[in-house]
């Protein structure tokens, strides 16, 4: 899978040149749906596949691509393995015995309180657009995973507007919160470059969305 | 290439299913599930559901309404029509829903990594097969290796019964203890078997509403606030009843009191043996009383004989005179005059013997079976689900649990403890030197329930130390605590506001059953704690004794053995039935409630004297307070429980850090001045703090207090960690009472340093707002 992707010149993203607004809607599209490709890929349980996609540099090639549609510099990410990232991904995420470093709800972000009235505005944002959260899913309905999935969705069905918003809203806040917070405790070499760039390419997509 | 290739890395990499819709839909079809439910812009009548539960931020488990709208909790009121809260909360059950919206909570099973320490805290995911898996195989090895024996079992709370009875008991280990015996309340409840023949039931037997005169010693009523208890000694004091607070701090009951009493620490047993003496030299008992329910008054007449006033004066520091005053007082109030026992009493060693003088004083009083004094109570009956009997019968006990039973013949080796003393409730404390020694023989496993082994167990270090010699080590908790941490799976439970649990059958002056029911779905990937035990069960091969499909069918099975069933609890919540509360309640039917093998209040135990203990009480003094130190006294505060509330936002607001108490002319020499942070500096050199000096005239000068508790070191619990001193980790000897096996914790000696840097902690509301990580 991936091969349009996989077959991007990795040497555009080292360009420099910024692209203020992503206007061309083919490009935007294609540029939101790296960016909730690559929070699906930050923010679910690390599991072979994902050690899969970062050996064979589908992460990278997808970041490379993300960097060069909104000309920014893409990340540099460490070579690691599966264990890595689990404890990493725990000790960021789930529990640690040093604390938690971000807990991945995009409500808390907003409000300090889980399940509270941000958590219930996103799911009437995600409800207006026929999109609900499973009931397989094994955490709360704002966890980061959980609402990437429903943005590749929305993509999927091309409500660009309203992925864009989600990102606006939702997603801006956790990232301008605890991006720093990550990039600060990682020790993977993974989650903390990732993160910083995405807290940027979202900051980018969303520009001029009024959040 | 397709769109859906396009859209994602790989199904895999990505959650794949964790959204159902329909492209184009505009609302949400009937068929798709809406997690957020219905929003409406506030509260109204129809939307808020009312959910019966008991409560589990105490023991005291008073029943609650849970209110919940828009699939949240919203409050938890005091249940009107359940004995236990009458329509009324403690600020813990009041901060309920804080606990289960607490974001450090645990979400998912956690495994250690692979070649880390226990202590690292290094953890990866897993799938609770995944996890169940791990234990399984570590398990199946350690009982291949050393026999079922090896693993222990240790529990704490409602789910307790699977953790420290039912699954040891099926798996066939006798290691399986609650630290609510030997830490808490195992004396007691010995004393109690040996003198009455019945147990003293979780709730303490006390007629507060009736009773004219009651005098404490030791208890706190009030700061270890258990709802019922206090709404009736409120009524009491109201009604005009006379208090007498024996403590050698002025506590919050002192406070109230018309008498209080500083005595030293450790000579309670002097005091209670003087009041015998007075009681009987000077005839305030009632005789008709006593012969006709009591047996060895003669023993016990010739026995106090010794133990004057004055005698006890020199030992105690009360007066003798005051001593008189305060015995004919009692006798003028006699049988509504009552020594309460209270809760935690593992202080000295000589627990049994202390319990059992505060019995025989009471029985002098005449008011055991007597309105005013200590009622009767049985647990209503509700049958068991039908299920084949485990193979071993584990006595771990429990609050107003058996301790005198003697398990039938068994294929298993004995608790690791059988031997060490003479009760049979098995004794947490003993159960970790084999997990260090391999005697008498090796502790390889341990699943600790609920139990917080770093502020529960004294000798923290001597803990870890046998934490690392483990073979297995499973923590099933709510919060990440200290030694959850340690562990090699942690499996996180829902809180009580999201699950079922057993029924509660609670012995009170009404008896009662109540049920718990989930208020909101379990939140994350979290399961209750029956779940856990009968999937881990399967697992281990032990499915058989699990024969229930899911808790709806074993609660419904259980209740309609009692004609109720399961629809009806859920409209009802408690069901309440008559006591028979005195003796006369037994007597109209012929029949005796005292359960020694004389059937009478045995004064003088003959088992005990066959055992080779004293048949009647003796004084042990304590040990001498070393120059230069303090005696370490700690208790309780009405806004936490233990060491499990100290992460709970809003009762953290009400009491964010414990104090020392120091007296007034002890603070003078050491120059440390109120409000001031200083060290607490235990004996083998452990330092805890920086706490504050509460500098009062309410302490005797030997002595110094805290509220236990507090004094975490898990910075994933942000609002806990760090704040006050932990009494627990100050303790690195316990005395062991020869006869229940408690461990008596108040030998233990501390000095305070001034000079310890101001924390400069946030103020809770301030990391509420912003719950910066660490």
């Amino acid at each position: 899978m991936n091969d349009h992707l996989q077959t991007v010149d990795r040497s555009m993203a080292r360009t420099t040149r910024r692209v203020a607004h992503v206007v061309d809607p083919a490009t935007e599209l294609e540029t939101l749906v790296l960016v909730y490709n690559l929070l699906a890929a930050t923010f679910n349980s690390p599991r072979e596949a994902l050690v899969d996609d970062l050996r064979a540099g589908r992460i990278e090639v997808t970041a490379d691509r993300l960097a060069h549609l909104l000309g920014s510099r893409a990340p540099v990410l460490k070579p690691t393995d599966l264990p890595r990232l689990e404890a990493t991904y725990v000790d960021l995420f789930v529990s640690s015995r040093k604390g938690i470093a971000a807990p991945p709800y995009l409500g808390y972000a907003i409000d300090n309180e889980l399940l509270g009235e941000a958590a219930e505005a996103l799911g009437r944002t995600l409800e207006s657009q026929g999109v609900g959260i499973s009931p397989t899913w094994r955490d709360l309905p704002d966890h980061i995973a959980a609402v990437s999935e429903a943005g590749l969705f929305l993509l999927g069905i091309e409500r660009v507007d309203a992925s864009r918003e989600l990102l606006a809203r939702f997603m801006l806040p956790w990232f301008d919160r605890y991006a720093h917070v990550v990039a600060d405790r990682d020790v993977s070499g993974y989650y903390g470059p990732l993160i910083t760039f995405l807290h940027g390419s979202i900051r980018e997509v969303t520009r001029g969305n009024g959040s | 290439m397709d769109r859906r290739d396009f859209l994602k890395l790989s199904a895999a990499t990505v959650g794949a299913a964790t959204v159902s819709g329909t492209a184009g839909a505009q609302t949400l079809p009937d068929w798709i599930p809406n997690p957020f439910g219905p929003m409406p812009p506030q509260w109204y009548d129809g939307d808020v559901k009312q959910v019966y539960s008991y409560c589990e931020n105490c023991f005291w488990k008073c029943g609650i309404q849970v209110s919940v709208e828009g699939g949240k909790v919203r409050k938890v009121d005091g249940y009107a029509a359940n004995p236990k809260s009458r329509g009324m909360l403690c600020p813990r059950g009041q901060g309920a829903p804080t606990q289960t919206y607490d974001p450090d909570r645990l979400k998912r099973p956690l495994i250690r990594i692979e070649g880390t320490e226990r202590g690292e805290g290094q953890y990866r995911e897993a799938t609770w097969d995944e996890a169940f898996d791990y234990i399984a195989e570590k398990m199946f090895k350690i009982r291949d290796e050393y026999g079922t024996e090896a693993t222990a079992w240790f529990g704490h709370g409602t789910g307790d019964k699977w953790f420290a009875s039912y699954l040891p008991g099926a798996w066939g280990s006798p290691n399986a203890a609650k630290p609510s015996v030997s830490l808490c309340t195992g004396p007691r409840e010995t004393a109690s078997q040996y003198t009455f023949g019945r147990g003293i039931s979780g709730h303490e037997q006390i007629d507060w509403a009736e009773t004219d005169y009651i005098l404490l010693i030791g208890h706190h009523i009030g700061e270890d606030t258990h709802n019922t208890q206090l709404q009736d000694f409120s009524l009491a004091l109201k009604r005009g009843a006379k208090l007498v607070v024996v403590d050698p701090r002025f506590s919050t009951a002192a406070a109230k009191a018309k008498d209080w009493l500083p005595i030293k620490p450790g000579t309670d047993t002097a005091l209670l043996l003087a009041f015998m003496n007075v009681l009987i030299e000077e005839n305030l008992y009632d005789p008709e009383y006593i012969e006709k329910y009591t047996l060895g008054f003669e023993q016990l007449a010739n026995h106090v004989t010794q133990y004057t006033p004055e005698w006890a004066a020199e030992i105690t520091d009360i007066p003798a005179s005051t001593i008189r005053r305060i015995v004919r007082e009692m006798g003028e109030h006699a049988p509504r005059a009552v020594i309460p026992v209270g809760r935690h009493v593992v202080w000295y060693g000589n627990d049994t013997q202390r319990n059992r003088a505060l019995y025989l004083v009471n029985a002098l009083l005449g008011n055991y079976g007597k309105p005013g004094g200590y009622y009767f109570c049985d647990a209503p009956l509700v049958e068991e689900y039908p299920h084949p009997e485990l193979p071993l019968a584990p006595s771990s006990g429990g609050c107003g649990g058996t301790t005198t039973e003697v398990e039938a013949e068994s294929p298993f080796r004995d608790s690791v403890d059988r031997g060490l003393f003479y009760g049979t409730a098995t004794a947490v404390q003993e159960m970790i030197p084999p997990m260090i020694t391999g005697e008498p023989y090796p502790i390889k496993g341990l699943f600790s329930y609920g139990v917080n082994l770093f502020h529960s167990i004294p000798m923290v270090e001597r803990t870890k130390e046998a934490l690392r010699n483990l073979d297995l080590y499973v923590a099933i908790d709510v919060l990440p605590m200290e030694h959850v941490m340690w562990a090699d799976v942690i499996l996180p439970e829902a809180t009580y506001l999201e699950r079922y649990d057993d029924l509660l059958l609670q012995s009170y002056k009404e008896p009662f059953i109540a049920a718990r029911f989930p208020a909101v779905e379990a939140m994350y990937d979290t399961k209750p704690g029956w779940w856990i035990a009968k999937e881990l069960g399967n697992k281990l091969g032990l499915g058989e004794f699990f024969p229930w499909e899911d808790m709806e069918d074993y609660l419904d099975t259980r209740l309609r053995s009692i004609g109720s069933n399961l629809e009806e609890m859920r409209t009802q919540g408690t069901i309440v039935r008559r006591g028979r509360p005195y003796f006369e309640d037994y007597e109209r039917f012929n029949r005796n409630p005292l359960g020694t093998p004389s059937g009478k209040i045995e004064l003088y135990s003959e088992r005990f004297a066959a055992a080779g203990h004293n048949p009647m009480p003796v004084y042990t003094p304590p040990m001498d307070v070393p120059e230069g130190h303090y005696r370490l006294l700690y208790g309780r505060s009405p806004m936490h429980t233990f060491a499990r509330t100290h992460n709970n936002a809003v009762l953290m607001d009400q009491m964010s850090e414990n104090e020392v108490w120091i007296s007034t002319h002890e603070a003078e020499t050491l120059g440390i001045h109120q409000g001031e942070y200083i060290w607490v500096e235990g004996e083998d050199g452990t330092r805890e703090g920086p706490v504050k000096a509460r500098v009062t005239e309410r302490i005797r000068n030997d002595c110094i207090y805290m509220v236990h508790g507090f004094g975490h070191k898990a910075p994933l619990m942000r609002l806990a960690n760090g704040r006050g001193a932990s009494d627990t980790h100050l303790q690195s000897r316990y005395t062991l009472d020869p006869i229940s096996g408690g461990a008596g914790l108040r030998n233990n000696f501390v000095r305070l340093v001034p000079g310890a840097p101001h924390p400069h902690h946030p103020p809770i509301k301030d990391m509420v707002a912003d719950r910066s990580p660490v």
